[in-house]
């Protein structure tokens, strides 16, 4: 029997970077997966979470448990909601919301820990730098088996910026060790650090091109 | 770190256990000591206590209650950055109580600090004392430190119900600690910090050396408290976060919403101009 994945992309990448969204699902169903989208999602609740406004983060939060309340699985491209529903969504709600909770994976953990397939079969044929992950990320594992790729490091990632929030600018300095590594890529686990890189570097007039985990996993 | 900035963080990484040496100490010393959880249990509390001792209040429960909250304004204060001055007691029955707000607690001694109070007298019947769980320092010398910080110059101590062979003193000591949403401040590792005040006003605009240029508790006035009052609106749930979480609600709505998004997209939000269509556009037509 197949088993079925529900695509929780996040408002970030749902009306930002739905390429991402796009290639995660790509990924899951070759992985073996029946990927269904609910069109009844919207958002984590993050955004008022971390603004400190609890009251419509729980709204938010509580809306989510509507719509994924049967999901067997809920897969999402970003750490950092995964992290906000698995910890907030049981303060927000009862039993319901505590085991939703534990059905919530991040996608790259959801592909070594659940799935588990570390070669998912990609080939990326870029030198490229990896954003740091922040948080519990299988990012790095799945990206070693990734042929053709050639990793550039870059030290220190300090001020790789904020969205939501106190927001935080990209720092200039981290933009231009990027732009003198020598990579043409740079691949990202969180849509909305990538996506104020990518502004970051056309401003400084970098011509390296930002790619989610997700769109590198699913190229061949 | 400057010394009062280094016993202030000490306090509140242990705040468990000295909240638990006072409790013990005033307790032992003839004191009562009660937990409450914000300005409603203080005024329920106020309001029982009142009814039950026959004590008349001008203006019934509703001026309790709102003595409770001037005594306990509760986390919100610290998020809008504001460093109110203790609020003055409130005395009932002619001395029958008292009800006031603590400026420090000491832990070691199982005493209470109150600022800005006119000793004189034999002091009231029933004392009760209003106290945010972070005012507490771990030693009676510690006050050495910060007692020269604060801007009120008379201080009073209270350290139980009055003994045998005492002049003064309440007959009863009822210390209330609240919580006031500070337990949920201090897991905020962004937030934390301001705890640390101890209301000395040296931030507030229009006094000496003030605008937020020296902190003695070593909080980011500048910064910090500003940015958290930009905030703090929404906290008490600003309109534009209500909006947000009624888009956030109606799917249909908030697709509009992503729509008018890409219409009216600005340069100056500091992201990359969004694609033509949405996920959810590109999803739809892919399995059509």
């Amino acid at each position: 029997m197949t088993k079925r994945v529900s695509l929780f992309v996040t408002c970030v990448v749902d009306q930002l970077l739905p390429s991402a969204g796009l290639a995660m699902a790509e990924v899951l169903a070759r992985a073996g997966y029946e990927v269904e989208f609910r069109p009844a999602q919207t958002c984590c609740g993050r955004p008022a979470y971390e603004a400190g406004c609890r009251e419509q983060a729980q709204l938010v939060g509580e809306h989510f448990l509507r719509s994924f309340a049967d999901a067997e699985y809920v897969v999402t491209p970003s750490t950092a909601c995964a992290t906000m529903l698995r910890k907030r969504l049981p303060e927000f709600g009862g039993l319901a919301a505590r085991e939703l909770a534990g059905r919530v994976w991040e996608f790259s953990r959801f592909l070594v820990e659940v799935a588990r397939v570390e070669d998912v079969g990609a080939r990326f044929e870029h030198a490229a730098v990896v954003q740091e992950a922040e948080g519990l990320n299988c990012g790095p594992r799945l990206l070693a088996h990734v042929k053709g790729l050639e990793q550039v490091s870059v030290s220190d990632w300090a001020g790789s910026g904020k969205l939501w929030g106190r927001g935080e600018p990209v720092s200039p300095a981290l933009v231009n060790r990027i732009g003198a590594s020598g990579a043409s890529h740079v691949i990202g686990m969180e849509a909305e650090r990538l996506l104020l890189l990518r502004r970051a570097l056309e401003k400084a007039g970098h011509a390296i091109e930002t790619v989610h985990l997700a769109e590198v996993l699913a190229s061949r | 770190m400057t010394k009062p900035t280094e016993i202030r963080s000490h306090v509140l990484a242990n705040l468990d256990h000295y909240l638990a040496e006072l409790d013990k100490q005033l307790t032992a010393q003839g004191g009562t000591v009660v937990y409450l959880r914000g300005a409603d249990e203080v005024a329920d509390y106020l309001e029982l206590l009142t009814r039950e001792r026959e004590i008349p209040v001008p203006g019934g429960a509703e001026s309790l209650r709102r003595h409770a909250e001037r005594l306990e304004p509760g986390v919100e204060a610290y998020l809008r950055g504001e460093s109110p001055a203790d609020p003055e007691s409130l005395e009932l029955a002619d001395g029958a109580l008292r009800i006031s707000a603590a400026a420090f607690l000491i832990a070691d001694a199982g005493a209470i600090c109150l600022t800005g109070e006119h000793p004189g007298g034999t002091g009231p019947k029933i004392q009760v004392v209003v106290a945010g769980i972070e005012k507490v320092l771990p030693r009676m010398r510690d006050l050495a430190v910060f007692l020269p910080l604060l801007p009120s110059d008379t201080t009073r101590f209270l350290t139980g119900p009055r003994r045998a062979g005492e002049l003064d003193g309440p007959e009863e000591l009822c210390l209330i600690l609240v919580d006031g949403g500070r337990s949920e401040l201090l897991a905020s590792p962004e937030r934390r910090d301001l705890l640390r005040c101890v209301r000395c006003g040296a931030c507030l605009p229009g006094r000496v050396g003030g605008g937020g240029v020296d902190c003695p508790v070593g909080i980011d006035t500048e910064g910090l408290p500003l940015r958290l009052r930009e905030e703090a609106p929404l906290e008490v749930g600003g309109w534009k976060f209500r909006l947000w979480g009624y888009v956030m609600r109606k799917p249909r709505l908030y697709e509009f919403a992503g729509q008018m998004l890409r219409a009216f997209w600005r340069e100056e939000w500091g992201l990359p101009a969004p694609p033509a269509k949405s996920f959810r556009q590109a999803w739809r037509e892919g399995k059509k």
